[in-house]
């Protein structure tokens, strides 16, 4: 049965994104001229090269892409980057040392080659497997680390998170 | 450092090694106003970044602090790499944009964003502090409110600023006082009683332990000994003192025990935690999950309940009966003794190793089986959407598929406790096997009588019980801690809405309110309201328009003071709310908000719930005023009805008029009706509006909606629109305006107009 719902995707060619003189993202489309522009992700996990929405900084949206790249590559290069910065994750590389002291834990992590310290609560809250094993671990300060697929780490690692997974 | 803690500290609290950096750049440093820290430079990469400024300019400077490990206190290492100063004048306004885990200060100069630097979004807090600061700076305003903010006083542990005015360090995990002792601190007021219960508990274990000894060496080597040479009376005379003094060590030991009240210490301190909740605003409730409350009241409570409870106890029953024992078979022979210790540290290692095991295969289980659980709830609770969707099946292979998960888990716990258990089990029988042969052979030497083996080996299992207890009690004793590190942590919670230090007392109110450039925000850098500013006037009604999600409910909330705001002020009769008591405040305003909540209780008492002590003829009138008679009168138990939880289902509407006819019969000044009729056809609310109307006299109404025709008695109108009020006005001047009201108006005068000919076709 055909639901007569449809989405409606900008086209290719109608939109140019550039970078203004502060560095931060522009967007001609049919004619006129959005100084600064910011990108979303409707599926951040799943699908993050398609289905973004373009908005204005009122957070009005502009218009939808279907997919990234059917855009040139100097452009995918531009939206890539400036997804990049919106949808920031710390990867968790590594996980040094869990240490639990009086209902709070201390996690000693890597993030790429930074060394970090983070204390966490609630474990069951703020320790959280997502699904595909997609582990997101919030701080006591409300910043978050994600660690794509917790069992790509390594098994050691993973035995020192295994007790606090739920 | 103690002089600075006085007044503001020396430059705005930076550290000292970061200021003698910036000084040597030229930067005059004790003319900072206020400072933030960062974690990332203006390209997302981790780095130290200072910022700050002072009338002159904003500086920022990014480097690098690096921590040398020595052996005592770690030291910190600071480097300055680069600092940008931009002239005060130049900075419109500085504000944070938030993305998913980070954020982005920018300046507004020229009209034109300018990126300054990138920051984890848990900074955000701090940083908007900073932005507010400089902002007030730049418009001439009173600094003080986001300078004193700033000051918050610091973890005694770790010199961290505390996050919030919940005094709990979140590096440190801990309030100002150790979980411990503050645990033990609620058996304040039970001193004696305590002493006493404990004296009794030792005492009576003490009788248990030596109860072996006198029934079975006394008795078998002493009085029924064969050997024994003294004349038979003698025998029968000693037989009776035994048994009279067993039985008199048994009649002690159960009046001990039943002297034993431990319950109603281990009953306050669930009473404690209660009160501490109800003291905590909204604000509290609204971040955490309901759940998780219920989960700390319920189940946090019980684990500290228990273990006060059971655990205490039980761990002083098991120390006295395990040295008792102990001390008991090095009495009886201590080279049986000696040679049974110097088996344990061989089976030590053994033990802990399968405990670590166990203890991993048993967490596995547990978490499949709570989200078994919570699948489970989670299917109940949704089962209408699930009917309405026919997605039986499908919830059905979910479970299958979650509960075949934990099927697993269980078996592989199973299969290990089925090789652990049989194989413990032969070690101990192995052991007394040892105490048997060992034993026997000191018998038959004349050693050792044969009471005297009977009692060991009877000392021996009774060692089992508080071993195994002992074993379990360090885990129970870390869980309780747990427990009560978070429990701490509700009955810590400051409540972010305060008592006033000085609370002003009105003889009377009249009614009139007033926003005065009010602010609010429930995160940093997300406004919701706007600098509103509007009066409502004794005895008026004021009508709030506006989209959904434009922040009508929210300053309905900061009316009644459910939130407070930093920046503007709600005026009651022109008193700050912030200044009245709480009581007297919520006394004087009834909100009628779009969630209601029905206790379970009977229909009149829930109407009665503002005024327990009104008589049922007021509660009727109540009910008849807001048009819930009726409807009331037609359910069998009618006023007894039972609502909430398992009661009576009624339908939003009926909640709705329910929940009128409370704040009708609290009789308060200010009535703040949030969307209160949208869930009622027009005629009904047409009737509760008529009943209102005649309430009203001297009363001030604020009535929240989006359908216009709820608001046509309003006094004025305030269209609200992205947390702004951009029009304020009687209805017939907001027409004649012609803006967003007006368009709103045609589109619904449209609306009625069709519904209008519908019915007209029908009538013909």
């Amino acid at each position: 049965m055909e639901s007569g719902l449809r989405m409606e995707f900008v086209p290719v060619g109608a939109c140019r994104f550039y970078r203004n003189a502060r560095g931060f993202l522009g967007l001609e489309l049919d004619g006129r001229d959005y100084r600064r522009v910011s990108l979303r992700r409707a599926l951040p996990f799943t699908a993050p090269e398609r289905y973004i929405c373009v908005a204005d900084m009122e957070d009005k949206e502009i218009a939808v892409i279907e997919s990234i790249e059917a855009f040139d590559e100097s452009q995918q290069a531009l939206l890539r980057e400036e997804l990049g910065i919106r949808y920031f994750y710390p990867v968790v590389t590594a996980v040094k040392s869990v240490k639990e002291k009086m209902g709070s834990y201390y996690l000693q992590i890597s993030v790429g080659a930074h060394e970090m310290n983070i204390a966490v609560k609630d474990i069951s809250k703020n320790i959280r497997q997502m699904e595909a094993n997609r582990l997101i671990v919030t701080d006591v300060d409300g910043n978050r680390y994600l660690i794509p697929d917790v069992y790509a780490i390594s098994k050691k690692n993973l035995r020192m998170l295994e007790p606090y997974l739920y | 450092m103690k002089k600075a803690k006085a007044g503001k500290p020396p430059g705005a609290g930076l550290p000292a090694e970061v200021l003698a950096l910036l000084g040597a750049q030229g930067l005059d440093v004790d003319g900072l106003i206020l400072s933030a820290v960062g974690d990332m430079d203006n390209e997302g990469n981790y780095c130290a970044a200072w910022m700050a400024f002072d009338r002159q300019g904003f500086y920022l400077a990014f480097g690098e602090v690096s921590r040398k490990k020595r052996k005592r206190a770690p030291a910190l290492e600071y480097r300055l790499d680069t600092l940008q100063s931009i002239p005060a004048q130049e900075i419109d306004e500085l504000k944070l944009e938030r993305y998913v885990t980070t954020g982005r200060l920018i300046a507004v100069q020229g009209g034109d964003d300018v990126p300054l630097a990138r920051f984890s979004i848990g900074l955000c807090g701090k940083l908007q502090q900073l932005c507010d600061c400089f902002n007030a700076m730049r418009q001439e305003r009173d600094m003080t409110p986001f300078l004193k903010a700033g000051q918050g006083s610091v973890c005694p542990k770790c010199g961290d600023a505390y996050p919030d005015d919940k005094k709990i360090c979140p590096r440190c995990g801990k309030s100002s006082g150790s979980t411990v002792r503050r645990l033990f601190s609620f058996f304040g007021g039970y001193g004696w009683q305590i002493a006493v219960t404990l004296l009794f508990l030792f005492l009576a274990t003490g009788f248990d332990v030596l109860l072996p000894k006198l029934t079975t060496q006394t008795l078998f080597d002493r009085v029924l000994y064969t050997g024994n040479m003294e004349p038979v009376a003698q025998r029968i005379a000693s037989l009776g003192w035994l048994v009279l003094a067993i039985l008199g060590v048994r009649a002690l030991d159960v009046a001990l025990k039943m002297a034993t009240d431990w319950v109603q210490v281990a009953l306050d301190i669930k009473r404690k935690i209660f009160a501490a909740m109800q003291k905590l605003s909204v604000e509290f409730y609204a971040s955490k999950q309901t759940g998780q409350l219920m989960e700390r009241v319920s189940k946090d409570t019980t684990n500290i309940y228990w273990f006060f409870m059971d655990g205490l106890p039980y761990i002083i029953v098991c120390l006295v009966q395990l040295l008792g024992a102990i001390g008991m078979m090095f009495s009886i022979s201590w080279r049986l003794s000696l040679l049974l210790l110097g088996v344990v540290p061989i089976l030590l290692p053994f033990v802990l190793l399968s405990d670590k095991l166990f203890r991993r295969l048993h967490h596995k289980a547990w978490a499949k089986s709570a989200r078994l659980t919570s699948m489970v709830s989670d299917n109940i609770n949704g089962q209408r959407v699930i009917k309405a969707f026919s997605q039986e099946k499908a919830e059905l292979s979910r479970f299958q598929e979650m509960s075949g998960g934990l099927r697993e888990a269980e078996l592989r716990l199973f299969r290990y406790e089925g090789t652990m258990f049989p194989m413990l089990t032969g070690v101990i029988a192995m052991l007394s096997a040892g105490v048997l042969i060992l034993g026997g052979l000191q018998v038959l030497d004349g050693q050792l009588k044969i009471g005297g083996l009977l009692s060991f080996v009877i000392y021996l299992n009774m060692m089992r019980t508080p071993l195994d207890f002992l074993g379990s009690v360090f885990d129970w004793w870390a869980e309780a801690k747990d427990s009560a590190q978070r429990v701490f942590e509700v009955v810590d919670a400051q409540p972010d809405v305060r008592e006033p230090e000085h609370p002003l007392l009105p003889e009377e109110f009249r009614g009139r309110v007033e926003l005065r450039e009010l602010e609010f925000e429930y995160e940093p850098a997300r406004p919701v309201i706007k600098k509103v500013s509007l009066v409502a006037e004794a005895g008026q009604m004021l009508g709030i328009v506006g989209k959904t999600g434009a922040g009508k409910t929210t300053i309905a909330s900061l009316i009644s003071r459910l939130y407070d705001s930093k920046v503007g002020a709600v005026l009651i009769d022109g008193i700050d709310v912030k200044d009245l008591p709480q009581s007297l405040l919520r006394k004087q305003i009834g909100l009628v908000s779009q969630d209601i909540y029905l206790f379970t209780a009977s229909i009149a008492d829930n109407i009665r719930y503002a005024k327990p002590d009104a008589t049922q003829a007021e509660v009727m009138a109540a009910a008849k005023a807001a048009a819930a008679h009726e409807f009331i009168l037609r359910l069998p138990d009618a006023y007894e009805t039972r609502v909430g939880n398992g009661g009576q289902a009624l339908s939003g509407g009926e909640r709705q008029r329910v929940s009128i006819a409370r704040a009708i019969l609290q009789n308060p000044k200010i009535l703040i009706l949030d969307e209160a009729t949208a869930a009622m056809d027009t005629a009904t609310e047409r009737s509760i509006q008529e009943s209102l109307g005649k309430l009203k006299a001297g009363r001030t109404t604020i009535a929240i909606a989006h359908r216009l025709s709820t608001l046509r008695d309003a006094d004025r109108l305030a269209v609200i629109e992205g947390g702004e009020l951009t029009e304020f006005g009687t209805f017939k001047e907001l027409l004649r305006e012609r803006g967003a009201f007006y368009s709103l108006y045609q589109v619904q005068q449209q609306a009625l107009a069709t519904m209008g000919s519908i019915d007209d076709e029908r009538g013909d």
